[in-house]
């Protein structure tokens, strides 16, 4: 799938002053494919249903996304193995450095985003982040809305400057809490290329390539069947099965 | 050797109509803010042209500056204390090519979905 996908928004239902309709409307005509809106620490079926309907009606594809705010281990296993096979994404907010060690090992976390109230994203979370092929979600918002600017390019830079370094892939979502913090994807990927000095290519695939690939494989792990084995169709059975049985008595 | 020149078309999506005096200041100043007088001075940047009523305006600036100016207009958040958004619609060469897609433009304002049709038809 080609296009560009913003995975973090925020409707009047989490805290946000849009509906998912009107997320849609904007983010249609912008060249976005993919969309998701964060529900925390829980999945609402009712809401998942309601959002997909919505953003389909525009002709969006809607990613259901679970946000977990990790501080005690525990729970945060309890909720991941309550959640993970329902939903697509699975994203972890830790509160402490021993959370967010956790979240960059478990196989169940899709993204970490560190957001105001997580510890800094440092070297060591970057490297093991690495290995383990996790992504890590920025939030545009965080520049636009912050009250102070400088300190939020400075921990951006931060934060994308390891993740780089690292091989941890990054991906950029608006983080909006109203259709007018939406930024088109180029404009996004043009304001990190300009303030970061990253490529150009490099900042278009935080908005395109790095959040398809996010949600493909997760969605791809939650088919399957066993690590590297898929299921790329349903049918009649393979009729050499009854042989087979009548062999095996 | 004289610069060459690109041409931004944005469209402004706000709560109330933006007068183009109000839109140049704002985004004068987040240039400012964000890469400092000198990119200020030596990008050309400026508002070229700004229909309140469509909500569309031409931004230009020199074509080595262009994700500058991007920027410039994603990182607009406010004018008069009310929020906006400044969304990139398409980049041109010349401001003849660029008011002639502004006034092929009929969109609602606030209509993104309308701007786009209007592209691409």
């Amino acid at each position: 799938m080609r296009g560009f996908a913003d995975l973090q928004l925020y409707t009047t239902e989490a805290g946000g002053l849009c509906t998912p309709c009107e997320y849609a409307q904007a983010l249609s005509p912008l060249g976005f494919k993919l969309v998701s809106f964060v529900m925390l620490n829980r999945l609402d079926r009712r809401l998942a249903r309601w959002y997909r309907r919505e953003v389909e009606d525009h002709g969006l594809d809607y990613v259901v996304r679970v946000d977990l705010e990790v501080s005690s281990l525990s729970k945060a296993k309890r909720l991941l193995r309550r959640y993970r096979r329902e939903a697509d994404i699975i994203v972890a907010r830790p509160r402490s450095l021993s959370a967010a060690r956790f979240a960059a090992r478990d196989g169940r976390v899709d993204m970490v985003c560190f957001d105001e109230l997580s510890p800094r994203f440092d070297a060591i979370q970057a490297r093991m982040m690495g290995e383990s092929g996790k992504a890590v979600e920025l939030a545009f918002r965080d520049l636009l809305a912050s009250s102070d600017r400088v300190a939020a390019i400075r921990s951006m830079g931060r934060t994308l400057a390891l993740a780089l370094e690292c091989g941890v892939a990054v991906v950029l979502s608006s983080g909006a809490r109203s259709v007018y913090e939406v930024r088109a994807p180029r404009d996004m990927a043009a304001a990190i290329s300009a303030l970061f000095g990253v490529g150009r290519d490099v900042a278009l695939k935080m908005v395109g390539d790095n959040p398809l690939s996010v949600v493909r494989k997760s969605r791809e792990v939650r088919e399957g069947v066993l690590p590297g084995l898929r299921v790329v169709g349903r049918g009649e059975a393979y009729e050499a099965s009854e042989a087979l049985l009548d062999f095996l008595g | 050797m004289r610069p060459r020149r690109r041409y931004l078309i944005f469209s402004a999506r706000s709560p109330v109509p933006l007068s183009a005096e109000e839109l140049r200041e704002a985004l004068r100043e987040t240039m400012r803010s964000l890469f400092g007088e000198r990119a200020l001075a030596l990008s050309g940047f400026e508002l070229a042209l700004y229909d309140a009523a469509k909500g569309l305006g031409v931004v230009r600036c020199h074509h080595t500056y262009v994700d500058a100016a991007r920027t410039a207009l994603a990182m607009t958040t406010s004018v008069r204390g009310l929020s906006v958004a400044l969304t990139t619609l398409r980049v041109t060469g010349t401001l003849r090519k660029a008011a002639r897609v502004v006034a092929s433009l009929e969109p609602a304002r606030n209509s993104p979905v309308r701007l786009m049709e209007g592209l691409q038809s």
